[in-house]
């Protein structure tokens, strides 16, 4: 009776899935492999075989990446540190903490042109610059791009994990901490022994947000740059965008039924090592 | 469990079934969507369509001008287009880099769209049409509309840039680089000052067609585009030393602006198109008309864009519906036949003028689809043009080189992605 209950109250969610993921995933999958509009013709792989010559899909996916692998653990690791220090910090914790995740709070409009009134052609940075005799840039328009889109990521969302990782950090029992100081136990060793086993699950969650949050950056990237931004910030968003504006339905199903591909294959791989990794503690 | 499921799954596709209800459209049915400037225009056309083929019924949809509107029209015609319903016909427009505004247009790239199979091939339709035999179209500027040797696009108004001096001041020069030379050292500073803005207003257009989408090959050369707009600076400062009263002369403008100097009765005219760095006369489009792929009329729908070309409408309602170049100051006529009524409706009356203009359109080598990067790239020329500037030779070099740069940069994403 509970089980049909328990089916009865998810049938909702259960539905909206299949009609507004599922189906539609499917249908995008049919134009992964055909092409034209209204009566679409089966092509096969040709999409897919296009879509990995294609130098802008190539070089939005290295940017993506490379963004991913610079921005992701700067985040987690530096919000970890920084949730570590703000426990030890004896008074003016809470306005810490406050002003460190207000910039989550602050339209991405405003923090464009906070972005704009610092690198911009007429920005803080050049005025500095030309105090010192040097010439400045519009850096939004050159390689600093992606720098400064990092810079951009990092402010944004430290204060998010940090909360996070302390409120996680908080929780852990403090005689665990004496009873190892008791027995001698240096900084570095309660951290690996402690604090990090305990935190693993939480750091796995923060994991998952920070490479969501890498994604939603694409906002930032356009209204800095663009549909055409300085190459070294053309993201996968970019390129799908910018697919959608030509009407190209075949080139952004293509593109997202092979990110599925890549996310399905990494999490079964990971899957696969963490059954693997279990079984040999079991033994 | 298993029967909740199967039930669900029931539910979910009798939902969707009934969303995907079969096309019931009326065999003769026509959607258009156009821009809300050929209103009149397309509305004629439509009335004349329904009148002479009893039954059918033309559903005309603008493109809203107001800018939140047009956008939310915009992003829904897209979604249409894209799941295969938006429209029949289209008859859109290109903006034009000189003209106020960047109005967002509905296919952002018309060569990507092609690419994308948006339109339909209309070779078949075009090959059983009398009018490519006969008629006066300017076939070169039809290469613009395709790919792969397949027409998916009509050029329908096109807008160069001409010079227009008195009769016997021709210009001999083969390219932009001879003209400038000739019109700036020429020892007649009327001649310089009355051609100095115009050449800098198509800065845009020193090098066109700026792209080959088919062979994905950027043609534009920012070396060669920054080291003529560097000379040209020098040219437009030696031009402002002093006044010659040359501009009531002399004039290089875009052919849709119709400088004075071309009309009136009176008036023996010298017109001939200004060309390019690399010696191509080359036109942008302002309007074209193509059959979306996913119509399910597309013979009609060809035989409804047709109307704009084949003059039926003109020889029933008058010269007021020649084209979809008529009364706007956004193109010129495409083919030979119509340039008689445009110019009668400009004023260009002098016969031996007017014989300069239309040899001023057969010399037309091609066309191409202005876009987003003519925009920036005008925009970027117009800011160095402008008088006023307090920059050193250094600075303006270097902002010379990279807005040239940036349009190569942005020209290389484009056709590569």
């Amino acid at each position: 009776m509970k089980k049909k209950k328990g089916i009865v109250l998810a049938a909702p969610a259960i539905l909206g899935f299949l009609a507004f993921y599922f189906i539609p995933f499917l249908i995008m999958g049919w134009y992964s492999v055909s092409f034209g509009m209204g009566k679409r013709e089966f092509v096969g792989v040709q999409n897919f075989t296009e879509l990995f010559q294609n130098r802008m899909f190539l070089l939005a996916l290295k940017n993506t990446l490379q963004f991913t692998g610079i921005a992701v653990p700067v985040v987690l690791f530096g919000a970890l540190g920084l949730s570590i220090c703000l426990q030890r910090l004896a008074r003016g914790g809470q306005v810490m903490r406050l002003a460190l995740f207000y910039p989550l709070l602050i339209p991405i409009g405003a923090a464009v042109l906070g972005v704009q009134a610092l690198w911009g052609q007429d920005g803080l940075v050049n005025w500095f610059l030309a105090r010192l005799g040097q010439r400045g840039e519009d850096w939004i328009h050159t390689s600093a791009a992606f720098w400064i889109l990092c810079i951009l990521y990092w402010w944004k969302f430290l204060g998010y994990h940090i909360l996070l990782f302390f409120v996680r950090i908080q929780m852990i029992p403090r005689p665990y901490y004496e009873y190892a100081r008791l027995s001698g136990a240096a900084n570095g060793t309660i951290f690996r022994k402690i604090t990090w086993p305990l935190i693993f699950p939480t750091f796995l969650f923060n994991l998952l947000l920070a490479l969501m949050n890498v994604f939603k950056c694409y906002r930032e990237a356009f209204l800095l740059g663009g549909n055409y931004p300085d190459s070294s910030v053309y993201l996968l968003q970019h390129f799908m965008n910018n697919s959608f504006q030509n009407l190209n339905y075949q080139k952004m199903s293509t593109v997202s039924v092979s990110m599925l591909a890549v996310i399905l294959a990494t999490a079964l791989a990971g899957y696969c090592a963490w059954k693997f990794s279990a079984s040999k503690r079991n033994d | 469990m298993k029967r909740w499921l199967l039930l669900g799954i029931i539910f979910v596709s009798v939902i969707c079934s009934a969303g995907c209800e079969e096309r019931t459209q009326k065999k003769e049915e026509l959607t258009v969507v156009a821009e809300l400037e050929y209103e009149v225009e397309v509305k004629a056309a439509a009335a004349y369509y329904q009148e002479k083929n009893p039954g059918a019924f033309v559903n005309v949809e603008f493109l809203p001008k107001e800018e939140t509107t047009r956008r939310n029209v915009l992003q829904k015609k897209r979604t249409d287009i894209m799941s295969g319903k938006g429209a029949d016909v289209f008859f859109l427009s290109c903006n034009i880099e000189i003209a106020e505004g960047y109005e967002e247009p509905l296919l952002e790239n018309v060569n990507k769209s092609i690419e994308s199979g948006i339109f339909t091939s209309l070779d078949y339709y075009m090959d059983q049409d009398d009018y490519w035999k006969s008629g006066s179209y300017h076939k070169k500027l039809l290469e613009a509309g395709q790919m792969k040797g397949r027409q998916y696009v009509i050029p329908l108004a096109c807008n160069y840039f001409v010079y227009v001096g008195p009769e016997d001041s021709v210009i001999e020069g083969k390219t932009l680089w001879d003209w400038m030379d000739e019109t700036g050292t020429s020892g007649r500073k009327e001649l310089t000052e009355g051609t100095v803005f115009g050449l800098g207003i198509m800065n845009a257009r020193w090098q066109q067609p700026a792209v080959n989408y088919e062979e994905k090959e950027v043609l534009f050369d920012p070396d060669k585009w920054s080291k003529f707009m560097l000379e040209y600076l020098a040219y437009w400062q030696r031009s402002h030393e002093e006044e010659a009263g040359g501009a009531d002369v002399y004039a290089v403008a875009n052919i849709c602006t119709l400088p004075d100097q071309l009309t009136g009765q009176e008036t023996k005219a010298n017109c001939q198109i200004v060309p390019d760095l690399n010696g191509n006369k080359m036109a942008a489009v302002s309007t074209y008309g193509a059959v979306a792929m996913a119509s399910e009329n597309k013979e009609a729908a060809y035989d409804f864009l047709m109307l704009f070309l084949n003059g039926e409408i003109e020889k029933e309602k008058g010269a007021s519906y020649a084209g979809l170049w008529y009364g706007g100051t956004r193109g010129a006529p495409v083919e030979e036949n119509a340039w008689e009524s445009f110019m009668d409706i400009h004023y260009i009356l002098n016969e031996a003028t007017r014989e300069n203009v239309v040899n001023s359109f057969r010399e037309l080598d091609g066309a191409y689809f202005p876009g987003e990067t003519e925009q920036k790239l005008y925009d970027a020329g117009d800011e160095l043009i402008l008088p006023g500037r307090e920059m050193s030779g250094e600075e303006i070099q270097e902002l010379v080189h990279k807005a040239a740069d940036r349009a190569k940069e942005q020209y290389s994403m484009i056709v590569r992605e």
